[in-house]
């Protein structure tokens, strides 16, 4: 035997204790024959092969060229294998995707997922702190996007830009949540950014059309606006508290309206005269709140203008004849309705000044009097720049035709 | 019977032809008896091993799969995957003496004694084995065949079946030839 020169002969002699011959019962034999052939036959009679199963030769012929030929047909490891090819191109090709998302840019396909994705990192974090750091890192890329499109001669849309500063209002946000040194330190972090960024804008160079133009002030109303946020959190950081406890209120009522919720608090604020509930400060230019910078501007009338109320005007609103001096009242007693008495210097009732003080006025007969005010001018509520005229000019002021802002 | 070819025996088993498949039975199922015997020392175990092995051949050509050569090897293949499969679900069964068993009457019982221990020792020797190399030792000395039929059972190339080959026998030394020198050295 060849096998013979291959091994030991002492372990030859041990191995050869197993060859013995053993006995296999013949009725065991033939019982197990039997039953073979008995199998067979019920094989033979109602199985062929499967359909499916008839043309599966070509496949593995297939897949013994790329895979190891299977030694045995193995329904589990099939199955396992499956599941897990699955689950490898759901995870692959899901993180692939997500990897290749992170650097889209609004107007592409996977920029969903760019945002869907930084949602569920924010969710995943528990931690204040590093929240706060995730919110400033998505803010920057919010940013960027916005650079990088005007950059590329576009313009970003309004979603675009209250994307960004809403994630800007998050930081904020999430900076209060924090302890009060830290969210101190947090604010100033957050005032860097935006003044960098702000600067950043100035230096952006758009294709010169106005839509771009207007899109960039926006843009940088919008950062200086919270920045102005920032320096009232600085300086009274439980009054920065108290308003994002409104403005999350605001959004509690529209939730279906993410549009800037600041600007939906901005136009909420009350009463005039209440003050701006969001800053404490001067007003900046261009920032919305203080006089408007109309000098000829004409009402425009159409009622619609002021969306703050369409009510009637009530005393001290601000609406009715303003007080001129040298203006003699109408005499009829019906130009002002709101009060009987005798108008006060200064009270916003009683004849106007018109444009021009040293004109004399000529008392009126009282049909150019507004018995009422008129849309035109319950669509300047609060406007304090130079006044506009409504029916006439300063030297025709006839009473209630001057200063419709009345006080100022 | 001999004149059938491994080839004619398996176009007829696909064709499920009974006389074909009666004739792999009785040529293949005494080997594999004695093949599963030697592993399991078992004559009920053996006989399910045939029966077992038996069974999985008529599935897998039922299925449209199956060997396409080498019938034998095939078969041992079989055999041999369930009898690993037995000694991974359960540990091997202690052998007992029963008061009730008869000796031999043409064998003394020490020597009868002395065979079933050194067959125990051998069995606990191959168990210490892979599975590949325990079935290159059975098939290459114990059943005598050669390399080639051995790899086409194993359906590992020739030179990966001396390989094995050389490890088995090699630790089978250490077990068997140089452990026991070993004692005696001890004892004496």
């Amino acid at each position: 035997m060849e096998s013979n020169n291959e091994i030991d002969p002492g372990l030859r002699k041990k191995l050869s204790v197993l060859q013995l011959e053993y006995e296999r019962d013949p009725e065991k034999v033939k019982r197990g024959r039997s039953a073979f052939l008995q199998e067979a036959e019920q094989f033979a009679k109602t199985v062929s092969p499967l359909n499916k199963m008839r043309h599966n030769g070509w496949i593995n012929s297939i897949q013994s060229i790329f895979m190891f030929r299977k030694k045995e047909h193995t329904p589990m490891f099939n199955t396992l294998m499956t599941i897990m090819l699955v689950f490898t191109l759901v995870l692959g090709g899901g993180g692939t995707t997500l990897v290749a998302a992170q650097n889209t840019q609004p107007d592409q396909p996977l920029y969903g997922i760019k945002l869907w994705s930084e949602q569920f990192r924010s969710n995943l974090t528990n931690n204040p702190q590093n929240k706060y750091q995730l919110s400033l890192e998505f803010a920057d890329r919010r940013f960027e996007e916005i650079q990088n499109l005007f950059q590329s001669g576009g313009i970003p849309t309004e979603e675009i830009q209250n994307r960004y500063i809403n994630q800007v209002e998050q930081t904020i946000r999430f900076a209060m949540s924090l302890s009060d040194d830290r969210a101190l330190n947090a604010l100033q972090q957050i005032q860097e950014r935006l003044q960098i960024q702000n600067q950043a804008l100035l230096q952006v160079k758009t294709d010169g059309t106005v839509n771009a133009d207007a899109s960039l002030t926006r843009t940088r109303l919008m950062i200086q606006e919270r920045l102005n946020w920032i320096e009232g959190g600085l300086s009274n950081l439980n009054q920065l508290r108290e308003q994002i406890r409104q403005q999350e209120k605001v959004h509690e009522q529209d939730p279906q309206n993410p549009e800037s919720n600041a600007e939906q608090a901005t136009r909420s604020i009350p009463e005039g005269g209440a003050g701006n509930p969001w800053t404490t400060g001067t007003p900046t230019p261009y920032s919305g709140y203080g006089p408007g910078d109309c000098t000829n501007c004409t009402p425009s009338g159409n009622g619609e203008s002021n969306p703050w109320t369409t009510g009637t005007p009530t005393p001290y609103s601000g609406y009715g004849p303003g007080d001129c001096e040298n203006c003699t009242p109408s005499g009829n007693g019906e130009s002002n309705p709101w009060t009987t008495g005798t108008p006060t210097p200064y009270s916003g009732y009683g004849p106007g000044p018109g444009s021009d003080p040293s004109q004399t006025c000529t008392p009126g007969t009282g049909d150019d009097i507004m018995p009422q005010p008129t849309q035109q001018q319950i669509g300047q509520p609060t406007q304090a720049g130079p006044q506009p005229t409504t029916t006439g000019t300063g030297s025709q002021a006839t009473p209630g035709s001057g200063d419709p802002g009345g006080k100022h | 019977m001999n004149s059938f070819t491994e080839q004619d025996l398996l176009i007829g088993a696909r064709a499920y032809d009974l006389n074909i498949l009666g004739m792999i039975y009785d040529r293949y199922s005494p080997g594999i008896y004695r093949y599963a015997m030697r592993l399991l020392g078992d004559e009920c175990l053996a006989e399910d091993c045939v029966a077992e092995t038996f069974s999985r051949f008529l599935k897998v050509i039922r299925s449209g799969l199956g060997p396409k050569d080498h019938l034998q090897a095939y078969l041992y293949r079989i055999a041999h995957n369930w009898i690993t499969d037995r000694y991974r679900r359960q540990p091997p069964t202690p052998i007992t003496l029963d008061d009730s068993m008869h000796a031999d009457k043409n064998t003394l019982p020490e020597l009868q004694t002395e065979t079933i221990m050194e067959q125990k020792e051998v069995l606990l020797a191959l168990r210490s084995l892979t599975a590949d190399q325990r079935q290159v030792v059975i098939l290459r000395f114990i059943e005598g065949w050669g390399n080639e039929e051995v790899a086409a059972a194993l359906e590992k190339p020739v030179g990966a079946i001396k390989a094995l080959q050389h490890r088995a026998l090699e630790t089978l030394r250490i077990c068997l030839v140089k452990g026991k020198k070993d004692d005696i050295d001890g004892i004496k």
